[in-house]
């Protein structure tokens, strides 16, 4: 029984996996976001953490998410009545693996949990049914459905009397035939037979004798104990794998309902800041753009940054390059691009009016480290070796994102590599978008006039104040960076 | 040969033939069994308390005839088929054992079940064995002879009564069940019904939560019954007394199971299989065995590849490669001195030689590519003993008094491998004492393969052949373990005293300079 929450359930296979690096976490500060969506509950947290790190790659799965999503946000006391019963079923206390104590045989403990399981399960249903009207994602009404017809009130009350009767100190029954060494073998566990009776019976088969054992000494009270224990063996095999695939489930739907509980929040976060989101468009192709894009670990955090929202047309880019002066709001937008690529991915909400992206095969960052200052064979050397490593991962249909590769090193040098790095990847069907100073690089590419690059530049309204939208265009005359400072600063 | 005539008269033939009671020689003395590091190969085929086989792979054969025999079983058991059928046949065999050392210590029905097990077991072994030879190829006049034999064995009206009688007994035991009730402290017995299976139907309800693990096939239980089960067990007796007399009745006339020839059979088998066990092990690491060319001796000893087995016993296969060398020696020379530098594989060629005139000498394949030789009556050896390492004149009398017992037992027939003999002797004394032993040995006829640092005795001793540990040519530091007919070459043999003593350039520097 499954719950399949968070995607269909797997016909064939495993699902197509996106690649992702370890580094986008840091990059695109992940973590802050996380916290927020967490609000203090640390299984959310790490449910959210590793759903970040696994991205889908399928477009069936990324909708499947999104209609549960609007179920929940429609009736979010639903979704927290969902994680408040599985949290509850979590914490039934499981059978302990390792040697049972003397006194408790196989199938007692088993049998513990199992009554509180049920009543779990019961309740779950009644639940899923109370809000299937409400519901029309397919990930909600098919768990209603399997457990409506799996678990209706006949099988539960069938599986209460058949525990009840197990858990009855009513003694063990049970045929065997002799085995090895005149031992009992082949054991059938039979129901117990109603209280006793004379123990004389007329006439034919079926006469009975008896005796009474000597429990004296530890030896012969736990030889007792394992010899009506041999009957229930397989009987207590069957109840604990049953408990486990019920523990399972309910732990499936725990880290759904955590999942959903981050993704409706951000709803609800994003709308009280007065924030525009969506629930993204993802596509098979090379689509990419987006309106009123923002990076929501900013505007979320606290206190709350102003921030520029900004619109990106690049649909069928396979370069996309952002050039302009510092603090022009490259990098955020590079972030707030990598933020609503991986969110897509993850079927989670976007900080976006619109977002319309084709689903990646991986994703990759490269962003510069402000703290790799005591490096052994130099800073070029170092991202070379960066670089590499991402290139060796990477697959058609990648999504990378260079934050200023090679600044502070030999500006020569890194042009001459980048250029047929970018070239490579592009012809490769790798989508590459690229913050960079390097004009050289940027002027080369432009020269060789291919088809599906983009040229983004900040925009400066008057005396160069920069406007944090962007305009497309060639980097603007090579002006060093200080003298625009100079300017703005002196006027 | 040595047979033992079954009850049905029926004679199943041992495989270890050994045509007089009383060979040329005894089997080898311990100490020459440590010599030649045969101790080695004695632990690796793990004849643990069986003496026998320890006797059988320590005295060599008399006649050429017991040793083709015993060669020609090896051969049969190179094939596949052959190898299976006698290999389930043993471990039959010692099943059948074990279950009786179980019955001996148990009483009533318990007992009788362990003795029709055994029982069981022994039809089904038997009949197997002679069912596989008959389908395997076989061509040793041993494994044939056995072969028809068990065929008449199996015929005969007491085995196939036996047989019979267990198969429909172990029928009447299957069908014997019982029903168990415990209630409290109460256990009750009655007659088992096909009453419904809790655990199949708790596990149909449940298959809709989830998937069940498959029933674990069962295993038996080990060690005899408790006091419950033993009281379970009274009660089902009671209640099929029929069959249960039955039982005690066939047991009664199960007194001796095991045919004394069947059980020889089986023993001579573990002899065999031993050694073809140690073979292919050592064969996944390339070493490979051949049945050596025995003669008269007329011819002399031409051995190709071969390898001191003690040597790969204790090497695991992976590390440095062992090297294998050569034995040409005719039969008109009669003395072999064997010199070099130290660690040069001098001994190691020694005892080599010994080695291989043993085995040979009791039917079993040697570690070579090509061998063949004279039969030997026994192999005597003289190597050095801890009281050697002091010189003074108790030591050398005690190896006066061992080398005494070797000269004596010595025949023409015989090798002798001494190694390092009177070498802690001061130089005159020494070599006079080695070439008045080594002349006697001579005059005795018998084979002398003599390890030394006292080269002065190749040339004092007519026609013997110098042999020689050789080294790399460019690094004369480098053994190559390879050691060939060659003239004594005065100069390694000076290398290897200098090192012996500490005297080498390198060693006196750096003593020197640390003062």
């Amino acid at each position: 029984m499954r719950a399949a929450l968070l995607g269909p359930p797997p016909d064939t296979g495993p699902a197509p996996r996106c690649e992702i690096d370890d580094a986008v976490v840091e990059d695109l500060r992940i973590r802050s976001l996380v916290d927020v969506l967490a609000a203090g509950d640390e299984y959310v947290r790490q449910v959210l953490t590793a759903a970040l790190t696994k991205p889908l790659a399928d477009v069936s799965a990324i909708t499947y998410r999104h209609a549960v999503i609007i179920d929940f946000d429609e009736n979010p006391e639903f979704l927290r009545a969902l994680y408040d019963l599985t949290t509850s079923a979590a914490r039934i206390a499981r059978l302990t693996t390792g040697r049972a104590p003397e006194s408790q045989s196989r199938l007692r403990l088993a049998l513990r949990p199992m009554g509180e399981l049920l009543d779990h399960v019961r309740r779950l249903r009644q639940l899923t049914q109370q809000y299937l009207p409400a519901c029309r994602s397919p990930g909600l009404r098919r768990l209603a459905a399997l457990l409506a017809e799996r678990c209706d009130d006949e099988f539960l009350n069938e599986a209460t009397s058949a525990l009840r009767t197990l858990s009855e100190e009513g003694g063990v029954c049970f045929s065997a035939s002799l085995g090895h060494g005149l031992h009992l073998a082949d054991i059938t566990l039979h129901p117990s037979p109603p209280a006793r009776r004379s123990r004389l019976r007329r006439g034919g088969r079926g006469e009975a004798s008896g005796f009474d054992v000597l429990t004296d000494t530890d030896g012969r009270m736990s030889e007792f104990a394992e010899f009506s224990s041999r009957a229930t063996g397989r009987v207590a095999v069957v109840i604990a794998s049953t408990a486990d695939n019920l523990f399972t489930f309910f732990e499936e739907l725990r880290w759904a309902a955590g999942f959903y509980t981050g993704c409706v929040r951000l709803l609800d976060r994003l709308r009280n800041a007065g924030v525009a989101h969506c629930l993204p468009a993802p596509t098979a192709g090379f689509d990419l753009r987006a309106a009123a894009l923002v990076d929501p670990s900013v505007v979320l955090d606290y206190p709350p940054h102003a921030t520029v929202a900004n619109t990106v047309s690049a649909d069928g880019t396979r370069l996309l390059a952002i050039t302009g002066s510092n603090g022009g709001g490259k990098s955020t937008l590079l972030r707030a691009l990598g933020v609503a690529q991986l969110m897509m991915q993850c079927g989670m909400p976007v900080a976006a009016r619109a977002f319309t992206s084709g689903v990646r095969t991986g994703l990759f960052t490269l962003f510069a480290r402000e703290e790799d200052e005591s490096l052994e064979h130099g800073r070029l050397q170092e991202e070379l070796v960066r670089l590499r490593g991402v290139c060796d991962r990477l697959l058609p249909r990648c999504l990378v994102l260079l934050n200023e590769p090679f600044t502070s090193t030999d500006e020569q040098a890194a042009t001459r590599v980048i250029g047929p790095v970018l070239s490579a990847l592009t012809d490769v069907d790798v989508t590459v978008v690229l913050v960079t100073h390097l004009h050289e690089v940027i002027r080369e590419r432009h020269a060789a006039g291919r088809k599906g690059d983009v040229f983004l530049r900040t925009g400066r309204g008057d005396a160069g104040v920069p406007t944090f939208e962007f305009e497309v265009g060639l980097p603007k005359h090579d002006e060093p960076q200080a003298i625009d400072v100079v300017r703005r600063m002196l006027g | 040969m040595t047979n033992t005539p079954t009850a049905a008269g029926a004679v199943v033939p041992g495989l270890l033939q050994r045509s007089t009671a009383s060979s040329g020689g005894d089997g080898l003395s311990g100490d020459a069994v440590r010599d030649l590091r045969l101790d080695m190969l004695l632990s690796a085929l793990g004849f643990g308390g069986d003496e026998r086989s320890v006797q059988e792979l320590l005295t060599p054969l008399p006649c050429l005839d017991d040793v083709t025999f015993r060669q020609e079983v090896f051969r049969d058991l190179e094939g596949d088929l052959v190898l299976r059928a006698c290999e389930g046949f043993t471990a039959g065999v010692a099943d059948v054992r074990r279950s009786l050392a179980v019955a001996a210590r148990r009483r009533g029905a318990e007992q009788h079940w362990w003795q029709l097990d055994a029982v069981r077991r022994y039809g089904e072994s038997v009949l197997a064995l002679s069912d596989g030879l008959g389908r395997a190829g076989i061509g040793s006049r041993g494994l044939r002879a056995a072969h028809d034999g068990l065929t008449r064995y199996c015929g005969g009206t007491d085995f196939t009564a036996m047989v019979a009688e267990s198969r429909a007994l172990r029928e009447e035991l299957s069908t014997i069940g019982v029903r168990v009730s415990v209630r409290g402290h109460h256990v009750e017995i009655a007659e088992p019904i096909a009453g419904p299976d809790v655990a199949e139907d708790v596990a149909a309800l449940f298959a809709t939560i989830g998937p069940i693990p498959e029933r674990e096939p069962l295993r038996d239980r080990v060690g005899g019954l408790g006091e419950i089960e033993c009281q379970v067990l009274d009660l089902v007796v009671m209640a099929n007394r029929g069959s249960f007399d039955r039982l005690a009745s066939a047991a009664r006339g199960w007194q001796k199971v095991i045919d004394p020839a069947i059980a020889r059979l089986a023993d001579d088998l573990k002899f065999f299989l031993a050694y073809s066990a140690m073979m292919r092990g050592l064969g996944s690491h390339g070493v490979g065995f051949t049945c050596p060319e025995l003669s008269a001796g007329e011819e002399g000893m031409v051995v190709r590849g071969a390898y001191d087995i003690a040597l790969c016993l204790s090497s695991d296969g992976t590390g440095a490669a062992l090297v294998a060398n050569d034995v040409t020696v005719t039969s008109a020379e009669r003395v072999v001195v064997v010199t070099g530098p130290n660690q040069g594989g001098k001994t190691t060629y020694a005892r080599m030689v010994g080695q291989l005139q043993h085995l040979a000498s009791v039917g079993c394949p040697v570690p070579a590519t090509a061998a063949r030789m004279p039969l030997v009556d026994r192999v005597l050896t003289h190597f050095p003993r801890q009281e050697n390492r002091r010189s003074d004149v108790g030591a050398l009398e005690s190896e006066l008094a061992r080398m005494t017992g070797v000269i004596d037992a010595a025949t023409s027939r015989s090798v002798v491998v001494m190694n390092e003999s009177f070498s802690s002797t001061t130089g005159r004394d020494g070599r006079v004492i080695a070439l008045r032993v080594v002349e006697r040995l001579r005059s005795a006829g018998a084979m002398v393969v003599f390890v030394t640092f006292l080269p002065e005795l190749v040339t004092a001793i007519d026609g013997a052949v110098s042999l020689v540990a050789t080294t790399a040519p460019d690094d004369p530091s480098r053994r190559t373990f390879r050691i060939e007919r060659r003239a004594f070459d005065g100069a390694t043999h000076a290398e290897g005293l200098a090192e012996r003593f500490g005297l080498t350039y390198r060693e006196l520097a750096e003593r020197i300079s640390r003062r």
